[in-house]
């Protein structure tokens, strides 16, 4: 009985499975470097001009710089609103703690294209469709509940004596919060916060019916030109993310022990 | 008490930021949804009805979205269940030095832009995509094989797409299986197998429970993917939802079936809540 | 430095009511512990004079100033907590550093009075070490140098040695009593250890129940207990029930007693309480006091001590502790003896059932 190790078998299935969650990801990078618009194994040619394609495009930089702006401020008004009200509900300061916070994790369990339909309605009927406030205001309630969830998963495992002692020894609620509650729980808002970043920035069933002509995002323009047909430079601009994607991981890791807080 | 102010002062800005862009606009479709939309005309003031939520259930069309949603919702929990078991008895049970690793390799698709996965499926599925031309460079076929806008594309692409969120439930439940127990069941005479049977699955069913909700409520609530490999024919709840909206114009239609999703999918997760409460109050 | 005063202080949960009543005086630079089981309201008290509670009723003063509606950050109390709590993101001079800095203090003043404190707790050079570097005993000395650094007008300890093994407490605690007297802060330690809470103190304040049982020197609490709560909280007693007869107490079974004082009158039900560690064994009848005839029914060895349990009469049973080392040490299972029992460790309390 070797400690119930994995056999041969479960190890061999598992390693494939494993394999499989890459293949995507490994076809969209030889695609982007392939001098064929489709592509076949091995690739027939190399090339680097679908990456100078994107990187000259103005309708491509321009999605990708709205998509970081909605992605970067949705998620610090998130950051903001998320920790300030994780906060209240965790030292029940206000009662109902339970239905609040059922609330504030609502956005996660309703289906986002029943959020997006219903704000495209909504914004139509007070006549704000098309601002981009009104993005960013939706970019907040999709991203607020990872925030949420991992504030409040943070807070709990606090120990409440080391605040406690914080206010005996001189400081008020505010001076405790900022240097003893917010460091001691910063590696889960890190996480909370990529989280949030990396929902706002992949999101499309909310953001297709509210992004204005100027604000269209990254994945609406994917989403949109791929019913056009594969585009090499999809390929790479996808790549681009793979990259981007994989480093942050990394350093997330690094940092926080990421995979910890998923 | 003073703390209740500071609590409040605390909470409005966000409980103002949902009840203006989230309670408000969800329960505003209600109204919508017993309205009548005649073609051309647009909506009829005043004329209430229930026809768009008749129709769900009656309407041929409507009724086939419906069924190949859920039956997708199905088959897709149940392959990510399979195939994310395995992963998961490699990740706890396996060498720990993979752990890491293989942990980083389970979150990675999760942390990608799922647009980017759905459009590396298209690239492996269309019909002169990679599979089909390996496939006929290998002489296995002739003619490509339909592998997108069919259930099949949907299939994979969302097995995919959910498969890490399975993997990390049972990961989480796999865990927490006491090794005592699996050992004491050993040396009581049990088989590998028959520990497995016995003791680790019925341990970690939380998990499968947990992990099979999850995926299933992700799977009918999709719009990307299905969207991206199924293209405008191929529809789901999700997609009809899009194109009633987006399209048509038909937002009573619309409303009325985002309505029954949002309500399907909040009734599942309330009750399988309530019953994993009730065993963890047996356990 | 100052005295702390508790007057009427009670705090209720709901209909519970924790702390009912409670009213104490503690004089300049004295240590008084609050000695209870848990739950008889001892921490809600110490976290009343910290601030962390909220009284429902009553006042607390130090020195003159009246501090019940303060928030604690403007009490200038010092806490040692049962789990240290000290700041695991910061080094332990940061930790030390955090009160000081609070008022203001910085620069080379403020890393003087640092490594004043640290030095105290026998801890100069450990400055730039993070809490998880350390020991248990030494985390429990920076989280008393944070205390203590700031100069407090009171210090309070919540249960501060229970997390530290017997040894290691044992030493704490003289470092304790020692820095206590240095300093002569005006001190309020919450312990459920009676032998912690008897060495340590000037004054013993045993609680139970919300309310103060005995307020007294710990001699006096040892010798001479208030209450029938208190004789059976301290030290190891034997607990008998009799009957007040003629100035003396008769036990159940006909057995008779001849205490100094008597709490009760002829007739009456007193509780009798005798200490295992008060009374000696011997072969013949001693000359002081009782000399009560009995049986050995069980011998337990405990290094130090031995334990008997002595058959006395037809069924009475008291437990009696002897040194190992003592001529009495190794008596077996039916040896017959005398129970020698002196009148002023016969104590007597009202409230027993007749026997």
């Amino acid at each position: 009985m070797n400690e119930n190790r994995p056999g041969p078998t479960v190890s061999f299935v598992a390693l494939l499975v494993i394999l499989f969650l890459q293949v995507p990801v490994i076809v969209v990078m030889l695609a982007s470097f392939s001098e064929t618009s489709y592509l076949t194994i091995p690739p027939q040619g190399w090339t680097f001009k679908w990456f100078s394609a994107v990187l000259t495009d103005r309708v491509y930089l321009d999605a990708i710089k709205n998509s970081l702006i909605l992605a970067v401020g949705s998620t610090a008004i998130s950051l903001l609103l998320g920790v300030a009200a994780s906060y209240a509900i965790f030292r029940k300061m206000v009662p109902a703690t339970e239905a609040l916070t059922s609330l504030l994790m609502a956005p996660l369990i309703i289906p986002s294209v029943v959020i997006g339909v219903a704000l495209l309605q909504y914004f139509t009927l007070i006549g704000m469709r098309g601002s981009f406030w009104v993005l960013l205001i939706a970019h907040v309630v999709i991203t607020v509940p990872y925030i949420v969830r991992s504030a409040l998963a943070s807070l709990s495992g606090l120990d409440l004596s080391v605040e406690e002692a914080a206010r005996v020894l001189g400081a008020n609620g505010l001076t405790t919060f900022r240097l003893v509650t917010l460091p001691l729980i910063k590696p889960g808002l890190v996480a909370g916060a990529l989280f949030s970043f990396v929902t706002s920035m992949e999101n499309v069933p909310v953001t297709i019916f509210l992004a204005g002509p100027r604000d269209t995002t990254l994945p609406i323009l994917i989403f949109t030109s791929v019913e056009m047909g594969v585009n090499p430079s999809v390929a790479a601009v996808s790549t681009l993310l793979i990259i981007a994607t994989a480093i942050v991981l990394l350093v997330a890791e690094r940092w926080t022990g990421f995979h910890r807080f998923v | 008490m003073s703390s209740l102010r500071t609590g409040a002062l605390l909470l409005s800005p966000l409980l103002f930021v949902l009840l203006a862009a989230f309670l408000v606009p969800l329960l505003l479709l209600v109204p919508t949804s017993f309205q009548e939309y005649r073609p051309g005309h647009g909506i009829v003031p005043d004329a209430w009805t229930m026809v768009n939520y008749v129709r769900i259930f009656t309407d041929d069309f409507y009724l086939e979205v419906v069924l190949r949603t859920i039956g997708l919702g199905v088959v897709v929990t149940l392959s990510c269940l399979l195939l994310g078991y395995p992963v998961a008895y490699l990740v706890v049970r396996g060498n720990p030095r993979w752990r890491l690793p293989l942990t980083l390799l389970v979150i990675f698709p999760l942390m990608l832009n799922l647009v980017v996965r759905s459009f590396g499926w298209i690239v492996l599925l269309t019909n002169r995509g990679v599979v089909n031309n390996l496939l006929i460079d290998l002489g296995l076929i002739g003619q490509p094989l339909k592998l997108m806008f069919n259930m099949t594309g949907l299939l994979i692409g969302l097995t995919h797409i959910y498969l890490p969120f399975m993997v990390l439930m049972l990961v989480a439940a796999l865990q927490n299986v006491p090794r005592d127990v699996e050992a004491a069941a050993a040396t009581l005479g049990s088989s590998r197998l028959h520990v497995f049977r016995a003791v680790t699955l019925p341990l970690t069913a939380p998990g499968i429970i947990a992990g099979s909700i999850l995926v299933f409520v992700l799977t009918i609530s999709a719009l990307v993917t299905p969207r991206m490999l199924g293209g405008p024919t191929y529809q789901v709840m999700a997609t009809l939802i899009y194109d009633e909206y987006m399209q048509l114009l038909d937002w009573p239609s619309g409303s009325a079936l985002s309505f029954a999703l949002a309500v399907s999918t909040i009734l599942i997760i309330w009750i399988s809540s309530r019953m994993t409460k009730r065993w963890a109050g047996l356990a | 430095m100052s005295n702390v005063s508790l007057r009427h202080l009670v705090k209720r949960y709901g209909k519970v009511s924790v702390v009912r009543d409670v009213s104490l005086e503690i004089a300049e630079g004295e240590f008084v512990s609050l000695l209870g089981p848990s739950g008889c309201g001892k921490t809600t008290i110490l976290r009343m004079v910290a601030g962390l509670i909220e009284p429902s009723d009553g006042t607390i003063t130090v020195g003159g100033r009246d501090i019940t509606r303060l928030p604690p950050n403007k009490r200038n109390v010092g806490l040692v907590f049962q789990s240290y709590a000290l700041f695991p993101h910061m080094t332990v001079f940061e930790n030390v550093a955090f009160g000081l800095r609070r008022k203001g203090e910085n620069g080379p003043a403020l890393q003087a009075r640092v490594e004043e404190a640290l030095a105290l707790v026998r801890l100069a050079g450990y400055g730039e070490r993070y809490p998880r570097q350390l020991s248990g005993g030494q985390q429990q000395r920076v989280a008393m140098a944070r205390a203590i650094a700031p100069r407090p007008s009171v210090l309070l300890f919540d249960e501060p040695l229970s997390n530290l093994d017997a040894k290691l407490r044992d030493e704490m605690q003289i470092e304790l009593k020692r820095l206590q007297r240095d300093l002569k802060i005006t001190t309020l330690f919450v312990t459920h250890d009676q032998a912690e809470a008897l060495s340590l103190s000037d004054r013993v304040c045993v609680m139970n129940d919300g309310i103060i049982q005995q307020f007294a020197s710990p001699e006096e609490i040892y010798h001479r207990p208030a209450t029938a709560f208190v004789a059976g909280f301290i030290g190891k007693p034997n607990r008998l029930s009799a009957m007040v007869k003629g100035g003396a107490v008769e036990l159940a079974g006909g057995l008779v007693l001849h205490p100094t004082s008597l709490a009760a009158k002829d007739g009456e039900a007193v509780e009798v309480f005798i200490r295992q560690e008060a009374v000696t064994l011997s072969r013949t009848a001693g000359t002081e006091g009782e000399a009560v005839p009995g049986t050995i029914a069980l011998r337990s060895f405990s290094g130090a001590q031995v334990q008997y349990v002595v058959r006395l009469g037809a069924s009475s049973e008291i437990v009696v502790e002897v040194p190992s080392s003592g001529e009495a040490s190794n008596l077996s299972q039916g040896d017959t003896l005398f129970v020698n029992i002196r009148p002023q460790d016969i104590i007597t309390l009202p409230g027993g059932q007749a026997a």
